[in-house]
C-alpha cells in the first residue's frame, strides 16, 4: 500500500543516488574532491529543461543532458588540474558558484530566477509517462543502467588506474600512464551521470529556478558519499536512502514548519561529523578519504 | 558490524516512513474523487483544506500574517457550525517563499495530507513550483499573493485573487511618466521570480510612453551591501528609481540610500506594503503601487482583535477573501474538486474585503485597480497629487 | 563616483579583511581550511544581540564579552572537533568537510534560536553619511577603516617582532621541526583559534552595526574572506588584508561594467585566478598548492 508520498521520496531517493555514485566516481575512485558536482546537476536539468520546451524529442534532450555536463566536466577537470587537496576542492566550489551565477543571470537562456516551469514528462519513442507512479519505474530503470555502467567501469582495469591516480599518482606516472588524461576522463564521466540525474529531477518536479542548484546542497549529496563510504556503490545507494529518508520523519512529528528546515540541516551536519570522527571509512568504504 | 549496521539503518528508515506514510493514508479523510455526497448518510468528517505560505524566510512577517487571515475565515464558518455539519480543518505548511520547499510543502498536502483545495501561495515561485502537481491530482489552487504573469497559463485549477503583475508594473510606469513626469528612470530589481518579472512589465511600458531607461541594474536578494549599485544610479541621470525587492533587501537598500545622499523619487511595488520596510528608515517619501481595497473597517478591527495585531498587513485580506470564496464554493457544490474547480469560474462580483473578484477563462481577476501609497514617517498612506 | 566607488571598495574590503585576518592566523598554523570561521562571527553576532537587545547589558561589556565568547567558540570547536581528528592523522581535506558540517550546524541552530528574519542591532543611530568631496561615509564605515588599519599594524608587529607570533610561524612552517625545538605545536595551535576566533568575534560586532545580524551573515562572507587570503597570501597575515582590500575594490569597480548581479561571481573568479596561475598570493611562499 504505497501511498503517492512514498513514491515521491522514492524518486528523490533514486535521483541523489544518481548523483552520490557519479560523485563518488570523481571522489571515491580518482580523488578529485568536487565540491561542485551539484553545477553538473543543475547543467543537466536546465539542458533537458530547455531542450524539450524547444520540441526536441524527450531521448534526445537526456542524452545532450549527460553530455553537456560532461563537457562542463571536462573544462572544470582542465582548470584544476593542477591543484590538490583543499585548494581544488575551494576552485570547484568557486566554481559551482560561478555556474549558479551564471544561471541566474543569464535571463535570456534560463530566465533566470523566473524559472522554467511546465516542463513535460517524458515520452519515450510514443509511451507517455504520467503520473508519479510510473516516473519511478522509468527513474529507476535509467539508474539501474547507471549504476550498472559505473560497476563495470570501476571494476575494470581501467578502473584501477583511476584508483592509481588516487592512491599513488607518482607511481602511476613513472609506469607512464597519463593522469592528467585520467583526472579529466574521471570528471566528464562523473559529470555525465550528474547530468543525467538533473534531467530526471526537471521533468519530475515539472518546474526548476537556480535555488534549486545552490551550493548548499552538495553538503547532502556529499554526506551520502562520505556516510556510504568512498569508493563503494552499494555504499552510496544505502546511504542514499538514509539519509533522504530520515530527515523526513521530521514531517510526522509535529515541530513549527520553521524548525524543519533547519533541523533537516543540522541532522546532515552531525552525520556527517560524526562519520568524519568515528568511522571516516564510512559503512561500505574500503579506504580512508586520503 | 557497522555494514550490517548501516543497511540495518537503511532498512528501518525505509520501515517507519512506510509506516509513518500508511498511517497517515490510513486515517479518516473526505471523499476527494468524484463521489457525490449523498444525504442519506450523513458525513461529519472534517473538510480539509491546505494551505501555503512562507512562515519563513525573507517575507515571513506578511506570511504569518496571512495565515492568520485564513484562521479568521475558518474560524468564522466553523463558529456559524461549518460547512452542511462538518468543519473545515486547515493543514498549514511553510513554502518559505522558495520553489524547492515549497514543492516539498505542496506535495506533503495534496499527496500525505490529501486535502481537498489549497489556499496558496504567497510567492509567486511556491504557487508555480506546485502547478503540475496540483492540476494532476485535480486539486484547486487559489493563490493569495501571486503576481508573476506566468501563472496566468498555468492551468485551470490555478486561480488567483489578486492581479497578474502585467497590469502593475504597467500601472507604476504610467504613474512615474505621467503623473510624476519623470522622464528618465533607472530600474534597480532584485534577482528573483517576482521581482524580475515586474521590472521587466515596468521598463517595457516605460519605454513605450516615451521615457528613458537610464540605467537597469540587478542585485541579489542576500546581497546586503548595495552600495555600489546606489552610487551607480546616483551617477546617472535618472530622477526616480524604480526598485522592487523583498523585504531585507529593501530595509538594507533604503538605509545605505541615506548614507549615501541619494535623495531622487523611489517607486516600488506592493511588497513595500511590508510593516517591516514600512517602519524602516529611509522610507520617508516612497510610493509604492497597492492594488485598491476597500476601507474596510469593520474587517481590520475584527482582525486586529482576533490577533492582537495593531495593523493588517498586506495580502491578508487575499487570503481572507480566499480561503472564504473557496468554502462558499464548497458549501455550494460539496467536495468534489472537478466540480469546485468548475463552479470557481463561475464567481462574479463577488464582494470580498479586498475588492470586488471575479474570476477570467484563465483563473485571474479580470479586472485590476490600483493605487499609489507613499510612506510617510514610517506609515503609510494615500498618495495625493500634493 | 570614482571616489564614492573607491571608498564603497575599501569599506568591503576593511569587512572582508576582518575575516581573512582571522582566518589566516588560524590557517597558516594549522593548515586546512576552517570554513567554520564564518560561524564564529556569526555566533558572536548573535551573543551581542542576545546580551545587549535581549538582555539590556551595556556594551562596554557585552562588546569584550562577546570577543572572549567568540575566541571561547573557537578553542571549543578545536579542542572537540579538529584535535580528535588530527590526532588520528587525517588529511586537511577531511578537516575541511568537517569544518563545512560544523558551519552548517551552526548556522541553522542560530536560525532555530533565533528566527531567519534580519535582526538590527540600535546601537548607533544611522544617518546620512558625512559628505567628502562628493562622496558619502558614515560614522560606523570609518571607525571600520581605522580599526582594521590599526589591526593590519598589529598583526604585522605581531608577526614578525613577537615572539609568540614568530613561534607560530615556526609550527606554520614546520610542525615537526618545531616539535624538536621544545615547542608545544599543539598549545600554539591553540592560541591561534583564540586569536584568530577572537578577531573573528570583532569582525561579527562590526559587521552588526553596519549590515545588521542573519543566520547567514558569516558564511556568506567566508567565500570573500577566504578569497581575500588566497589573494594576499595564505601565508602571510598582513597579506590577508592587503588581498581583503584588493578583492574589494576589485568587486566594486568592476560592477562599474558588469551587471551588478554577477558581484559575488567575481570573488570566485579571482579565487579560480589565483588558485590557478598564483596559488601562493601576493606575498606567500609557495606551499604546496600544486602537484
Amino acid at each position: 500500500m504505497l501511498s503517492a508520498y512514498l513514491i515521491h521520496i522514492a524518486i528523490i531517493i533514486v535521483i541523489y543516488a544518481i548523483l552520490a555514485v557519479s560523485l563518488n566516481v570523481a571522489v571515491g575512485y580518482t580523488g578529485l574532491l568536487n565540491l561542485g558536482h551539484i553545477a553538473f546537476f543543475g547543467i543537466g536539468a536546465y539542458a533537458s529543461a530547455i531542450l524539450t520546451k524547444n520540441d526536441v524529442p524527450y531521448t534526445l534532450a537526456l542524452c545532450a543532458s549527460g553530455i553537456m555536463a560532461s563537457l562542463f566536466g571536462w573544462l572544470l577537470a582542465k582548470i584544476t588540474a593542477k591543484l590538490k587537496g583543499d585548494y581544488l576542492a575551494l576552485a570547484t566550489l568557486g566554481f559551482g558558484f560561478v555556474v549558479y551565477a551564471v544561471m541566474l543571470n543569464w535571463t535570456k537562456l534560463t530566465r533566470g530566477p523566473l524559472g522554467i516551469p511546465g516542463i513535460q514528462k517524458p515520452n519515450i519513442f510514443g509511451w507517455q509517462i504520467t503520473g508519479a507512479g510510473s516516473y519511478l519505474i522509468f527513474a529507476s530503470v535509467i539508474a539501474l543502467f547507471i549504476v550498472l555502467i559505473i560497476y563495470r567501469i570501476v571494476h575494470s582495469r581501467y578502473g584501477k588506474l583511476l584508483e592509481a591516480v588516487r592512491d599513488d599518482a607518482i607511481g602511476a606516472q613513472a609506469l607512464g600512464k597519463n593522469i592528467y588524461h585520467l583526472k579529466v576522463q574521471s570528471m566528464m564521466i562523473s559529470a555525465f551521470f550528474a547530468g543525467i540525474a538533473g534531467s530526471l529531477y526537471a521533468h519530475y518536479i515539472s518546474y526548476i529556478d537556480p535555488s534549486t542548484f545552490f551550493l548548499s546542497d552538495i553538503i547532502i549529496i556529499f554526506t551520502i558519499v562520505i556516510v556510504g563510504g568512498l569508493a563503494s556503490l552499494r555504499g552510496s545507494i544505502i546511504a542514499a536512502i538514509i539519509i533522504i529518508a530520515l530527515p523526513e520523519l521530521l514531517r510526522f512529528i509535529d515541530i513549527p514548519s520553521s524548525m524543519i528546515g533547519p533541523m533537516r540541516q543540522m541532522i546532515y551536519a552531525v552525520i556527517l561529523i560524526l562519520i568524519l570522527m568515528f568511522r571516516p571509512r564510512g559503512i561500505f568504504g574500503r579506504i580512508d578519504l586520503d | 558490524m557497522p555494514k550490517k549496521l548501516g543497511i540495518m539503518i537503511a532498512g528501518l528508515a525505509l520501515f517507519l516512513l512506510i509506516g509513518g506514510g500508511c498511517s497517515r493514508t490510513d486515517a479518516p479523510t473526505t471523499n476527494t474523487s468524484g463521489a457525490t455526497e449523498t444525504p442519506a448518510v450523513k458525513d461529519t468528517s472534517p473538510i480539509k483544506l491546505g494551505w501555503l505560505g512562507p512562515l519563513t524566510g525573507d517575507v515571513s512577517s506578511v506570511g504569518t500574517a496571512n495565515r492568520e487571515g485564513t484562521e479568521l475565515a475558518v474560524k468564522e464558518i466553523n463558529d456559524a457550525g461549518g460547512i452542511n455539519g462538518r468543519k473545515v480543518e486547515v493543514v498549514y505548511e511553510d513554502g518559505a517563499c522558495d520553489s524547492k520547499t515549497a514543492s516539498n510543502a505542496g506535495n506533503k498536502l495534496i499527496n500525505v495530507e490529501k486535502v481537498t483545495a489549497i489556499v496558496g501561495g504567497l510567492c509567486s515561485g511556491e504557487t508555480l513550483a506546485n502547478t503540475t502537481v496540483a492540476e494532476e491530482n485535480k486539486v484547486v489552487m487559489v493563490a493569495y499573493g501571486s503576481t508573476a504573469p506566468s501563472l496566468t497559463t498555468a492551468g485551470d485549477y490555478i486561480f488567483r485573487v489578486v492581479p497578474s503583475d502585467s497590469y502593475q508594473g504597467k500601472y507604476a510606469a504610467n504613474f512615474v511618466y505621467s503623473t510624476l513626469g519623470k522622464k528618465k528612470v533607472a530600474v534597480l530589481y532584485a534577482k528573483t521570480d517576482y521581482t524580475e518579472g515586474i521590472a521587466q512589465v515596468f521598463i517595457d511600458e516605460y519605454k513605450k510612453l516615451g521615457g528613458e531607461v537610464v540605467l537597469t541594474d540587478t542585485f541579489l536578494q542576500t546581497d546586503r551591501d548595495l552600495k555600489t549599485q546606489l552610487t551607480k544610479v546616483k551617477n546617472s541621470e535618472a530622477e526616480a528609481l524604480y526598485f522592487p525587492t523583498y523585504t531585507e533587501a529593501a530595509v538594507v537598500g533604503f538605509k545605505q540610500m541615506k548614507e549615501l545622499g541619494l535623495s531622487i523619487s523611489i517607486i516600488g511595488p506592493e511588497g513595500y506594503a511590508d510593516p517591516k520596510i514600512v517602519a524602516a528608515e529611509g522610507t520617508h517619501d516612497t510610493m509604492y503601487t497597492a492594488p485598491v481595497s476597500p476601507e474596510n473597517e469593520s474587517f481590520n478591527n475584527k482582525f486586529m482583535a482576533a490577533t492582537k495585531r495593531t495593523d493588517v498587513p498586506i495580502y491578508t485580506t487575499h487570503a481572507y477573501d480566499a480561503t472564504k470564496i473557496l468554502l462558499e464554493t464548497i458549501k455550494k457544490v460539496g467536495t468534489d474538486k472537478e466540480m469546485i474547480k468548475n463552479e470557481l469560474y463561475n464567481v462574479k462580483n463577488y464582494q470580498g474585503v479586498s475588492g470586488e473578484i471575479t474570476f477570467d477563462k484563465n483563473g485571474d481577476l479580470a479586472t485590476a485597480n490600483y493605487e499609489i501609497m507613499v510612506i510617510k514617517n514610517n506609515k503609510s498612506e494615500k498618495y495625493s497629487a500634493q | 563616483m570614482f571616489l564614492q566607488l573607491l571608498i564603497n571598495g575599501l569599506i568591503a574590503g576593511s569587512i572582508y579583511a576582518l575575516i581573512s585576518s582571522g582566518f589566516s592566523i588560524i590557517y597558516t598554523t594549522n593548515k586546512f581550511v576552517h570554513f567554520a570561521h564564518g560561524s564564529t562571527a556569526t555566533v558572536a553576532a548573535y551573543f551581542l544581540y542576545w546580551t545587549f537587545s535581549g538582555l539590556g547589558i551595556p556594551i562596554y561589556i557585552t562588546f569584550p564579552l562577546t570577543i572572549f565568547v567568540a575566541a571561547l567558540f573557537g578553542f571549543l570547536i578545536h579542542l572537540v572537533i579538529y584535535l580528535p581528528l588530527k590526532k588520528r592523522k587525517t588529511s586537511s581535506v577531511i578537516l575541511l568537510i568537517a569544518s563545512i558540517g560544523i558551519m552548517i550546524f551552526c548556522d541553522n541552530l542560530m536560525q532555530l534560536l533565533f528566527g531567519a528574519n534580519v535582526k538590527i542591532l540600535s546601537i548607533f543611530p544611522h544617518g546620512r553619511g558625512i559628505e567628502f568631496l562628493g562622496a558619502y561615509i558614515t560614522p560606523i564605515q570609518i571607525a571600520i577603516l581605522i580599526i582594521v588599519l590599526i589591526l593590519f599594524v598589529g598583526l604585522w608587529t605581531f608577526s614578525k617582532y613577537s615572539r609568540l607570533g614568530k613561534i607560530m610561524r615556526a609550527v606554520a612552517d614546520n610542525p615537526e621541526l618545531a616539535k624538536t625545538t621544545g615547542i608545544n605545536s599543539v598549545r600554539i595551535q591553540h592560541w591561534s583559534f583564540v586569536i584568530g576566533s577572537a578577531i573573528a568575534g570583532l569582525a561579527g560586532i562590526l559587521i552588526a552595526l553596519e549590515h545588521n545580524i542573519e543566520p547567514s551573515m558569516g558564511t556568506h562572507l567566508m567565500i570573500q574572506g577566504f578569497t581575500a587570503a588566497v589573494i594576499g597570501g595564505v601565508t602571510s597575515l598582513p597579506g590577508s588584508i592587503v588581498g581583503a582590500y584588493v578583492l574589494g575594490l576589485v568587486e566594486n569597480f568592476g560592477i562599474w561594467w558588469l551587471p551588478s548581479g554577477y558581484k559575488s561571481a567575481i570573488a570566485f573568479v579571482l579565487l579560480l585566478a589565483f588558485l590557478l596561475v598564483r596559488p601562493q598570493g601576493i606575498f606567500g611562499i609557495n606551499k604546496g598548492a600544486r602537484e
